[in-house]
């Protein structure tokens, strides 16, 4: 056997990844090798010294992680971005958005119309224009009450209000209205749902994270009972 | 005391730290998922040391080491409910670390370096006796302590070889462990590992020749004895 090979299958005889067939080859050769056997003596010797040469952690080490944990989660928390402000999109896929915002928004009006387009054609087309009839279509009102979210106690103050959660009117109209108009509002309405999922995502955060406060405070009381 | 799913259901907000400590990490993060804070400080004490020590001898530098320590332990916290028991605890967290060291050494390798404006000497100008290039001084500090010194050796090993071989001889992590954490091949695994015990033996060499500092090294040892049987 050549002294590479065996210092591969010492490597893995260390590890105990060895089968027992090539540890007997394996003897066989450090029983001739002097060089082999030094090998092994000087990787147990590494071995050792790494072992014993652990760094020490940093003097307030403990502290600062959890300073550096309440900073993360009450960043986490406190990112709520303004209802009105525009989606923060970086310069690189820039087009990716635009180009995600339009799809959907096309496929929106596509729906709408494959949905409605009898009507709207119908009548469209009885006064000569598709898009000539400018009366009032009928509108979606998605309203919640918010119910479903009750306070954990007098002091919660909910991040989202609970009045302002759906309370908004999603206009169905648009067949009065220039495409490109069409497309905007949804687009509008599309950025301003996406808000209101951050915002309910950061609440859910900011719930928890009150959640675990309250364990905490519960079991050191009952500790200390 | 290891505890299946169902034993640990309901989890009891009274466990004490003490209990705590007889836990399997798993079962700790288990419990970081429902909320548990004081779990997490549990796997803090437990993982805290052996992931700085793994990350300050990748990047040696004791600063970025602890804020990367920091942030591996923040993000294990944050993302908690994102672990599955298909690995090892162990394995996951040192992915998590193996990762944030792979951009930090990725984001340095990219960052541009400074170019002269003025232009290159002509040859009359160089210095007749030109450094070597080779040289790092960085590297040439002389130290007399065994802990320098292996940091040094540890830190001349290439990249690609030292995340192995950190993860299995100091953190005692298995090939398949090994694996899981790098992406690699299993047999890529075993002979990095391989490769970078053989630089390593030739980086200690010196060392291994040097009474002062194997005494130094039984010194250590005793002293982990001492502290292990108290």
């Amino acid at each position: 056997m050549r002294c590479g090979k065996a210092r591969e299958w010492l490597s893995l005889e260390t590890d105990g990844q060895l089968p027992p067939d090539r540890i007997i080859g394996l003897e066989k050769h450090m029983e001739t090798c002097g060089q082999c056997r030094a090998y092994r003596a000087d990787l147990s010797l590494g071995q050792r010294m790494l072992a014993a040469t652990t760094p020490d952690l940093p003097e307030n080490f403990d502290w600062r992680l959890r300073l550096k944990l309440n900073q993360a989660l009450q960043k986490g928390a406190q990112e709520i971005p303004l209802p009105w402000a525009a989606p923060r999109s970086r310069a690189g896929n820039w087009f990716a958005s635009f180009s995600t915002a339009t799809a959907v928004g096309l496929a929106a009006v596509l729906a709408l119309a494959v949905f409605l387009g009898p009507t709207v054609f119908e009548s469209g087309f009885r006064s000569g224009s598709p898009f000539a009839d400018s009366s009032p279509q009928p509108t979606t009102e998605l309203v919640s009450d918010a119910t479903d979210r009750l306070p954990l106690n007098s002091t919660y103050m909910p991040l989202v209000t609970p009045g302002r959660g759906l309370q908004r009117t999603v206009s169905a109209t648009g067949f009065g209205r220039p495409v490109p108009e069409i497309i905007f509002d949804l687009q509008s309405e599309n950025r301003y749902l996406r808000n209101r999922l951050f915002y309910c995502e950061q609440e859910i955060r900011s719930l928890k994270a009150r959640l675990d406060t309250t364990v905490d405070n519960h079991v050191d009381e009952t500790e200390d009972r | 005391m290891n505890l299946s799913r169902d034993e640990q259901m309901p989890l009891n907000p009274k466990v004490r730290p003490e209990d705590l400590r007889e836990l399997r990490d798993e079962d700790l993060i288990f419990r970081v998922q429902q909320g548990h804070r004081k779990a997490f400080d549990e796997i803090v004490s437990r993982y805290k040391g052996r992931l700085y020590s793994f990350i300050l001898r990748m990047i040696k530098d004791p600063t970025t080491a602890e804020e990367l320590t920091q942030e591996t332990l923040i993000r294990v916290y944050v993302h908690a409910d994102k672990y599955r028991e298909i690995a090892r605890f162990s394995t996951w967290i040192f992915t998590i670390a193996t990762n944030l060291v792979r951009n930090l050494v990725r984001k340095r390798s990219r960052r541009p370096r400074l170019l002269s404006l003025n232009p290159a000497p002509d040859e009359d100008e160089m210095p007749i006796d030109p450094p070597d290039p080779s040289a790092d001084p960085s590297l040439a500090i002389e130290s007399d302590e065994l802990g320098d010194k292996i940091a040094l050796a540890t830190s001349r090993i290439p990249e690609k070889y030292r995340i192995p071989f950190l993860l299995r001889e100091v953190e005692q992590l298995t090939y398949e462990e090994i694996q899981q954490v790098t992406g690699l091949k299993l047999g890529t695994v075993r002979s990095r590992i391989n490769r970078a015990r053989n630089k390593f033996r030739q980086l200690i060499k010196p060392l291994l020749k040097n009474e002062a500092l194997l005494a130094e090294l039984e010194q250590i040892e005793a002293r982990a004895l001492e502290d292990k049987e108290h």
